[in-house]
């Protein structure tokens, strides 16, 4: 007769998972809190704002930060330089240029990308490469010849300008995006549409595009965040409300002699509004399989 | 209505040449099979008919006018992809539709046309979903949809049944038949699945290294291949081949080939090199547990049923053949076997090219 010998289950503590855990959870407050802080210390009033210890929950919670861009009090108006009064005048400019930075620089990748994934020519490898070289620039080292360049053209603190310097920025990745994107697309998908008496242009339209769909949207958000965040170029290219874009506004909530935290926050937040809803409407597109489903899996 | 005529058709690509000159006719409504092996050069015929590629010498006809340098949307033509290539965000109704649209049919027409076909294939229920969201017989039925909504003079099919699974293939080879039937249009279809092509077609192309081998029935290619690599190709489990010479024994042609003597019929070529290869198909392969005068004695290498009969592998001296008996085969391995070929049956190829030798018929 056997007999069943039991070994009591040692409990061993998962310490590889649960320092993965805490290292996870470090890095997400590392990404959140100072965004959460922002949004915070925009409802608070700026007395609370500044104590010591901070207060995390705002408390009495307030708008006047937000209305102050409306309707400014006589302590906002004293915020550096009309940051303030400029806020939703570069809130509007910025918001112009990003999109028209997307638009542009979409149509222009993609007539490239479609190119250098499709066709077979001779340098193609070598232009690709030069492309990105022109990345590979610091902005610092070109902004006095474009500034140059603007002023020549009477384009100094127009949009224009904005928009076609932004475009020399993205449109190299997003060249290199769109191109690798377009080559997961499969040849059949234009052939089928071509035997489907398509021609060119209606099986980019009707087909191809639609089936690259996120790439494309992939590719204009990569746009409009590169303008939407610009700087430099900004800085140096517009000085007025005509063409100032919020990054250059945001700047001057510091002062040498004042810094109204609350209101900056408020402005942050504002600026963060338009690309987090661009990004909410079009995670769908781009999370979403390309081509799920069309040729054998 | 189309007849299709490939004349001096030459394919390179960089310097590579995968079709050469290649010359074939394709009657109208007849169903036509192109098959070989894996880059003989039959989906880039397939392609050249269809449009999609251009050939690099030789001229595509339709109905007799040239059409090598229209783009495949100007030929009329359907085709359906070995891997189907669905429109991924148009629903099943859209995707059968989309050829109807861009031909500007009325919208009524359309759906009417649609549903009908879909009611053909049996997939009615699967107009309102994406590609996304069917199975690979489902997707399969849905290209071939795509295709014969069309009122197409020519429909060529590429391989559309090689991602289906073995059940599914056998339906589908089938309703496939019966499409050809019931559309009665020019069908040209390719695959590399010899058993495909000898149940649908009505005649058969096979091609090796860009170069047709033989065209003609499925009847004809299984009971007389043009040359060795036919003869193999063609037919499930391949011919045998043993390599020998023919000899004059007291009058009558005799092959030798290692332990292996077998009296020969009358062939019309008489070679001038006696180096010949004897093909014996499994078939005509009969197995007896006792000696028979003319038949060989062998030892059983493996035996494999299929159900209906069974598949012996046979040693005679150096040589493995295969031999389809009917059950019940009862012998078991390495026992002793006494094998003949129907002599009416034999096939005679030249040693050097493979050339078939045919008996008269």
């Amino acid at each position: 007769m056997s007999t069943v010998v039991k070994v009591p289950l040692r409990y061993r503590i998962p310490w590889k998972k649960i320092v993965l855990y805490v290292l996870a959870v470090a890095f997400a407050l590392y990404l959140v809190l100072p965004f959460y802080w922002i949004v915070a210390m925009s409802f608070m009033r700026e007395v609370d704002a500044i104590s010591v210890p901070p207060h995390w929950i705002p408390n009495p919670a307030t708008l006047e930060n937000y209305l102050g861009f409306v309707n400014p009090n006589e302590a906002q108006q004293l915020v550096g330089g009309r940051a303030i009064d400029e806020t939703p005048y570069s809130l509007r400019n910025s918001l112009i240029v990003a999109t028209s930075t997307a638009v542009l620089n979409l149509v222009l990748a993609t007539f490239a990308a479609y190119s250098f994934s499709r066709l077979k020519f001779r340098g193609s490898q070598v232009l690709l490469v030069l492309y990105l070289l022109t990345r590979m620039v610091p902005g610092i080292a070109i902004i006095i010849p474009f500034y140059l360049l603007m002023r020549t053209f009477g384009l100094l603190d127009t949009y224009l300008a904005l928009i076609l310097s932004y475009t020399t920025f993205a449109l190299p990745i997003t060249i290199w995006i769109l191109k690798d994107f377009f080559r997961s697309v499969p040849r059949e998908l234009e052939e089928a549409a071509r035997v489907d008496r398509c021609g060119w242009f209606r099986t980019m339209w009707s087909v191809f595009l639609p089936v690259a769909a996120p790439g494309l949207v992939a590719a204009a958000v990569f746009a409009f965040m590169t303008a939407w965040n610009e700087f430099m170029f900004a800085l140096f290219l517009t000085s007025t409300e005509a063409a100032k874009t919020i990054p250059v506004v945001a700047a001057n909530f510091a002062t040498d002699f004042n810094t109204q935290f609350t209101v900056m926050a408020a402005a942050g937040v504002l600026a963060v509004v338009p690309p987090l809803v661009l990004a909410l409407l079009f995670q769908r597109k781009l999370v979403q399989g390309m081509a799920a489903g069309s040729v054998k899996g | 209505m189309a007849e299709v005529r490939l004349e001096g058709i030459t394919k390179a690509f960089g310097g590579k040449t995968v079709v050469d000159d290649l010359n074939l006719t394709i009657e109208d409504q007849e169903f036509l099979t192109l098959v070989g092996p894996s880059g003989c050069g039959k989906s880039t015929t397939l392609r050249m008919i269809c449009g999609l590629e251009r050939p690099t010498k030789g001229n595509v006809f339709f109905d007799g006018k040239p059409v090598s340098w229209l783009p495949a949307n100007k030929r009329d033509v359907a085709m359906v992809f070995q891997s189907y290539a669905l429109y991924p965000h148009k629903t099943v109704r859209q995707n059968i539709g989309f050829a109807l649209k861009m031909m500007r049919v009325p919208k009524a027409t359309i759906d009417e046309q649609v549903l009908r076909a879909a009611r053909t294939l049996d997939i009615e229920d699967l107009l309102d979903r994406k590609p996304r969201e069917l199975s690979g017989g489902q997707r399969q039925r849905v290209a071939l949809g795509r295709a014969i909504v069309r009122d197409a003079g020519a429909y060529l099919l590429d391989e559309p049944l090689s991602n289906l699974d073995a059940q599914l293939r056998v339906l589908m080879r089938a309703e496939i038949k019966r499409l050809h039937v019931d559309v009665a249009r020019t069908f040209i279809y390719v695959t590399h699945d010899q058993v495909e092509a000898m149940t649908m077609s009505d005649r058969i192309a096979v091609m090796r290294d860009g170069v047709v081998q033989q065209c003609a029935t499925p009847g004809e290619i299984y009971e007389r291949p043009a040359n060795r690599f036919v003869a193999s190709f063609m037919g499930s489990p391949p011919m045998n081949f043993v390599t020998g010479e023919l000899a004059d024994v007291d009058g009558v042609r005799v092959f030798r080939g290692g332990e292996l003597t077998q009296e020969l019929g009358p062939y019309d070529d008489a070679p001038d090199d006696p180096a010949v290869v004897l093909g014996v198909r499994p078939e005509d392969v009969t197995l007896s547990p006792t000696p028979v005068e003319g038949y060989q004695p062998g030892k059983v290498f493996v035996s494999e049923p299929l159900g209906p009969d069974v598949l012996v592998t046979v040693r005679i001296g150096g040589e493995l053949l295969k031999a389809r008996v009917p059950v019940p085969f009862r012998l078991g391995h390495d026992s002793t076997v006494y094998a003949g070929f129907n002599r009416e049956r034999l096939h005679l190829f030249k040693a050097s090219d493979g050339t078939a030798l045919h008996a008269p018929s």
